[in-house]
């Protein structure tokens, strides 16, 4: 599934099916290639942000239509997340960068994550515009660094640029491989 | 400008400051996908 999915989803309690939030952004570690935790809205169209996060393991289930908790203990409040976490902030925003391989070709821009589905919130690729117009889907851990504007990735990861999730399933293995890290 | 074309002037410029400000929020909203600081 992706990001996309996700956010906007409603965040509902397992044990007293309470609709507690929204959520608004995915926080996203690439040294983990994970995603951390959601930051939430409060429910209603004109309402605010929640102060709390939602780390990814208090989540109990990422569904279609809901992010199940079993309570809303399962919330935390911002200043007691690791502190990269509670410090990521809206410029270091992954949607729209340019990916970027060492020798300065444009794969096209980052459009979404991959996250893998029945899982904490392990990523497994991106989703990016290509240049020349089309979707694409490239590999993890594909990214040497990441700044909020761009997104480098080495030279391999060219040749594992896929038109569709199937084909990222296989490239993901195969580019692990490549790299050593199976 | 009569008082009729005053009132749709006015009625014109509530419906599109509405549609932006519904706009807005909307995007405001949704958020994104922030990576945390650190070496990948």
């Amino acid at each position: 599934m992706t990001t996309a999915q996700i956010r906007g989803l409603p965040v509902v309690t397992v044990l007293g099916g309470d609709d507690v939030a929204e959520v608004r952004d995915v926080i996203y570690s690439p040294a983990h290639g994970a995603v951390m935790a959601l930051t939430l809205n409060r429910r209603g169209f004109l309402a605010g942000r929640r102060k709390e996060l939602l780390p990814s393991s208090s989540v109990h289930a990422i569904g279609q239509h809901a992010v199940m908790v079993m309570d809303e203990q399962a919330l935390m409040p911002r200043d007691e997340a690791r502190a990269d976490v509670a410090g990521a902030g809206g410029d270091r925003d992954v949607l729209g960068n340019d990916v970027l391989t060492e020798r300065g070709v444009s794969l096209g821009v980052v459009r979404d994550l991959v996250v893998l589905a029945g899982t904490s919130g392990a990523v497994v690729g991106y989703q990016v515009s290509k240049p020349g117009g089309g979707e694409a889907f490239i590999p993890l851990p594909a990214q040497l660094s990441v700044s909020g504007k761009a997104l480098v990735v080495p030279d391999l990861t060219e040749e594992f640029v896929r038109d569709d999730l199937v084909g990222l399933g296989a490239a993901v293995d195969e580019f692990r491989g490549r790299l050593g890290l199976r | 400008m009569s008082a009729m074309a005053w009132l749709i002037l006015a009625v014109v410029a509530i419906v599109i400051l509405l549609v932006l400000f519904v706009a807005l929020r909307r995007r405001r909203r949704r958020g994104g996908v922030i990576a945390t600081r650190g070496k990948p």
